[in-house]
């Protein structure tokens, strides 16, 4: 391979690389985007011939300075990114010293793999259409490199690039349904700096959440049968048990507290549970959060995956961070009983409180204590006096110092959901009450196109839940008693008046509820967006299973491989004759060709040829249609039965085709 | 253009091959490229296309990653369409062989190789050549005939074999190679290499002495034929050609006169080989000068004449010397 590249192929390859590096670049430090530009332009000065080709210490120096700047950036090269920041490089390096075509093949090789890179970051259906429309445009410019006489067919590479890609789409449909996915083959880098989102395991009084002000999606959740009511919809997360005086957090690990994994001795809590009435099955699909917990409805029953374990609190866990979209099967029981016989020693933890702070929090709770016959109307107490108290829902809270819960509930009277929750159980544990905090979305919104429950960040939720003895744990919600219509209609229905929905974002599509037909597309885009999620993204062995199982009853896994040879080699047969068959039937040898032309000249005068009529016929026949022409056709018949029966050499394929140009032009141009 | 090497590597050397070679993909005047003929192969930037392919799939599967897999699967299916698409641009291609023309030993020689496919049918970027020799790049697109030039060098003096002809193509993607190894049939006549020398091997009748280049003007017309490639400019007759549509050749008849022999038996001492090539070197020079000359080998006798066809028989004479001559 000494030949040099096509200009046309460059500047395809140039184009597809630009293409392909984008998304890369507007994800990565500033500093990669300057490498890949420089060499970019020097590239495209040397395609116009106003620069050369650098020596080897211009390059030497630049891989040197870019593997030192790589280390510096991501201090090790244990994480995905700094490798992928070093493909990027390469891949723009390259540049530099492509002159040749196997230089560009090279290339454009590296170039497919930049677009598999975008796949670790981005699988949403947009940005999936963008990276097969790279691999179009990297397809072109392999098309490139074979064309010969480029400049008449300039657009030849990108047409041709797409015909071939749309043949290629049905087998790789087959090969995407069929091949068995197998389990990771080895342990990979895995992404280093994703910010951890959504729900945090701590919560502490009198900090301004930035949850609210996000309008990202956390989970959607598709029920089998019909949605709950909305004040039903209290997706538990963690529960917060630890209270300092000013943070909620998480208990440390004890080890009866351990989680009920599927497949191991269920332990003693698990049996206390009474479920009250039907269970309700749905599917959630979260996205990636960084974090453990999953969002059910309580009371949730144990997980059937095996990468999921229920806790002693009663929620879901996973077994690894959510690093990828994650779905996940629950099955809840909306009326229950828990714990009805928790220990002492176990109502001790949810009674345990600083030793001193807060002294008017506690001495009202006292007060409520002494004057109120039952624990239950306690909390009825203190629901009442947040209700009856002018205390304000809302996202705009004072940021509160010191004595957080006295300051809360005697000063500012300000907050939302997360202050409320947290006094409440400050009060209810001061008077003598086991609480503990629950944190998780309540509400979110039901898309009728694609019939699941959206939950956004900005559906996050804090509420208590309160020990009674013979009822076990209650779920009680202050928010709602301060501000129904977030339980009922949800947050933006609830910050109306206050305006503060959102108010970070200027724009959003989920401000303009106004607009009939704009929430309509709305839905309609999540609703894709979701199935693109399900059914592409998600596509996982037991969802090839399931879909196959349809086909083929009791498919196995193991099976999976012989249909998809069998499939493979058949798609391949199947494309084979389609493609090859307008061949074997036109099959022919140059004379039947020549004969073919001089027939389909006079087929446009309207004497065309009988399928069963011998050449020499035919000729005869032309003749006396068109005696004006008898002396020309009589020339070419005799010339064509000489060499094709005669085998007379002598009579040249070239003079045949000489004497079928002077007929075309004698018929075609009557003037002359 | 690149120099091409046999598409079997070695094994195009060993007779074995030669042999089966000759049974799948006989001698023919006109060959239509076929399943029976047509080779395929990935080329080397397949073979790292597959394997970037493979990469891809582990990547897929060790990062759960369903996209990354359906990225795989377009590739992996992208080379197959491609194979696919490489075969057809050759398959249905009609070759036959067309004129060879005439050389001197050691020279390029240039043979006609006509292509042709259905109407319709469009085949890009095809390399034809022989093997070891410069590649000529054609292709059929909105037409269904195409004459190609495909030169190589010729051998010894003689008839020469240039043995099987290579059609070649990669198109679309590079990926595989599809080619066909056809025997045409060819065959072009070498003469032999002229080789200088002083003085010309004429018969001492006397009038040797008076031998002095003379501009053509004793020959006559003797009327026009078809124009041959490797007619010379000056001969081409113009008015004809504008007559008749197609080139033709003007025709001499030789003038009488002084006879000039060119004689075998004047070389004394030197091999027939150089024999030959110096009377190739004279039939050249007499043939430039326009001077009428006729030739004495052993066993063979050309009077004295002038013009192409002439020049022609003698160098055939001369080409074929000692040779079996079918």
């Amino acid at each position: 391979m000494i030949a040099l590249a096509p200009r046309n192929a460059l500047a395809w390859m140039l184009i597809a690389q630009l293409v392909v590096l984008l998304p890369q670049l507007l994800r990565f430090p500033w500093w990669i985007s300057a490498v890949c530009f420089f060499c970019g332009l020097w590239r495209v000065l040397i395609f116009q011939q106003r620069a050369a080709y650098p020596g080897w210490p211009i390059k030497g120096f630049l891989v040197l300075v870019s593997l030192v700047c790589l280390v510096v950036q991501w201090g090790s090269m244990l994480s995905l990114e700094p490798w992928v920041g070093l493909l990027l490089l390469m891949f723009s390096l390259k540049l530099l010293e492509m002159q040749r075509s196997g230089d560009v093949y090279q290339v454009i090789l590296l170039g497919y793999f930049v677009a598999l890179t975008h796949f670790l970051y981005d699988q949403s259906f947009s940005g999936s259409s963008y990276t097969f429309a790279c691999v179009t445009m990297l397809t072109a410019s392999l098309v490139g490199c074979q064309q010969v006489r480029a400049d008449l067919r300039p657009w030849l590479p990108l047409r041709k690039a797409i015909s071939l890609i749309l043949q290629a789409v049905p087998l790789m449909l087959v090969l995407f349904v069929l091949f068995p996915r197998l389990a990771p083959l080895w342990s990979i880098p895995q992404q280093h700096s994703m910010t951890v989102t959504g729900i945090s395991d701590r919560m502490t009084m009198g900090s301004i959440s930035e949850l609210t002000q996000s309008s990202e999606l956390a989970f959607r959740a598709t029920f089998q049968a019909s949605l709950p009511n909305s004040q039903f919809l209290y997706w538990r997360g963690l529960v917060l048990t630890e209270f300092d005086g000013k943070t909620w957090q998480r208990p440390p690990f004890q080890p009866k507290n351990r989680l009920s994994r599927p497949g191991r001795s269920q332990p003693d809590w698990l049996s206390e549970r009474q479920a009250l009435s039907e269970p309700i099955a749905y599917q959630i699909m979260m996205e990636p959060s960084q974090q453990q917990w999953l969002f059910t409805l309580p009371m949730v029953m144990p997980a059937v995956s095996s990468k999921i374990g229920l806790s002693r609190d009663q929620h879901l866990v996973s077994f690894e961070p959510i690093r990828s979209r994650f779905r996940f099967d629950a099955v809840s029981v909306l009326s229950f009983r828990t714990d009805t016989g928790l220990a002492d020693s176990q109502q001790e933890r949810y009674l345990t409180l600083p030793v001193d702070g807060n002294p008017l929090s506690r001495r009202f709770a006292a007060r409520l204590k002494a004057s109120r016959s039952s624990n239950q109307a306690v909390a009825q107490a203190v629901l009442d006096y947040f209700r009856e108290e002018q205390f304000y829902y809302t996202l705009r809270p004072d940021r509160l110092e010191g004595e957080v819960v006295d300051q809360f509930l005697f000063g500012s009277r300000r907050g939302f959901c997360g202050h409320f929750a947290g006094s409440f159980a400050f009060l209810m544990r001061a008077a003598g009450i086991p609480a503990r905090v629950v944190v998780g979305y309540q509400g979110g919104e039901y898309n009728p196109i694609g019939n699941y429950i959206e939950v956004r960040q900005f559906d996050a939720h804090a509420w208590s839940e309160i020990w009674l003895q013979g009822r076990g744990w209650v779920r009680i919600d202050p928010t709602a008693a301060v501000a129904p219509e977030r339980i009922e209609m949800g947050l933006q229905a609830a910050m109306q008046e206050e305006g503060s929905f959102l108010e970070n974002i200027p724009v959003s599509w989920l401000k303009m509820r106004g607009f009939a037909w704009l929430t309509e597309l709305r839905f309609q885009i999540s609703a894709w967006a979701h199935y693109w999620n399900s059914f592409v993204v998600g596509y996982d062995p037991v969802m090839q299973i399931n879909l196959l199982s349809r086909i083929w009853e009791d498919i196995q896994p193991q099976d999976l491989a012989h249909i998809t040879i069998v499939a493979f080699i058949g798609i391949i047969v199947l494309l084979a004759i389609i493609m090859l068959r307008s061949t074997n039937s036109r099959r022919s040898s140059q004379m039947s060709i020549l004969f073919n032309r001089f027939a389909a000249l006079f087929a446009q005068l309207g004497y065309a040829r009988a399928i069963d009529e011998a050449p020499l016929d035919y000729c005869k026949r032309l003749m006396s249609q068109r005696p004006e022409l008898a002396e020309a056709i009589q020339d070419f018949s005799s010339s064509y039965m000489t060499r094709c029966y005669g085998n007379d050499m002598s009579i040249s394929v070239d003079a045949l085709d000489r004497k079928i140009n002077g007929l075309k032009m004698r018929l075609l141009s009557p003037m002359l | 253009m690149k120099a091409n090497k046999h598409p079997f590597g070695r094994l195009g050397d060993s007779a074995r091959f030669r042999l089966w070679l000759n049974r799948r993909v006989p001698p023919q005047n006109e060959i239509t490229l076929k399943l029976r003929n047509i080779f395929i192969l990935p080329s080397r930037q397949g073979i790292f296309f597959s394997l970037l392919m493979i990469l891809i799939l582990i990547a897929g599967i060790n990062y759960q990653n369903s996209l990354a897999h359906g990225l795989a699967f377009l590739l992996m299916s992208l080379f197959m369409v491609s194979m696919l698409h490489t075969y057809r641009n050759l398959s249905g291609l009609v070759l036959s062989a067309g004129r060879a023309g005439r050389t001197f030993a050691g020279d390029e020689v240039d043979f006609t190789v006509t292509l042709s496919c259905a109407a319709g049918r469009d085949h890009e970027a095809l390399e034809v050549c022989w093997l070891d020799h410069l590649v000529t790049q054609a292709d059929l697109i909105d037409k269904s005939v195409s004459v190609l030039r495909v030169s190589t060098f010729a051998g010894n003096r003689g008839w020469f074999d240039p043995g099987r002809l290579t059609v070649e193509t990669r198109f679309p993607l590079g990926l595989f190679r599809a080619w066909a190894l056809l025997d045409l049939d060819f065959r072009a006549l070498v003469y032999p290499n002229p080789i200088a020398e002083e003085s010309p091997p004429i018969l001492d009748e006397g009038d040797s002495d008076d031998f002095q280049p003379v501009r053509g003007c004793s020959d006559d017309f003797a009327g026009v034929r078809d124009y041959l490639p490797g007619d010379v400019i000056r001969d081409i007759s113009w008015k004809a050609t504008a007559r008749l549509g197609e080139q033709m050749t003007k025709e001499y008849s030789a003038s009488s006169g002084a006879e000039i022999w060119l004689d075998w038996y004047q070389y004394e001492n030197i091999s027939d080989e150089l024999k030959l090539s110096h009377l190739t070197y004279w039939v050249e020079q007499f043939s430039k000068q326009r001077k009428p000359f006729g030739l004495r080998l052993p066993a063979r006798e050309i009077g004295p004449g002038l013009g192409e066809n002439h020049r022609r028989q003698m160098l055939r004479a001369l080409a074929l010397f000692g040779l079996d001559q079918t």
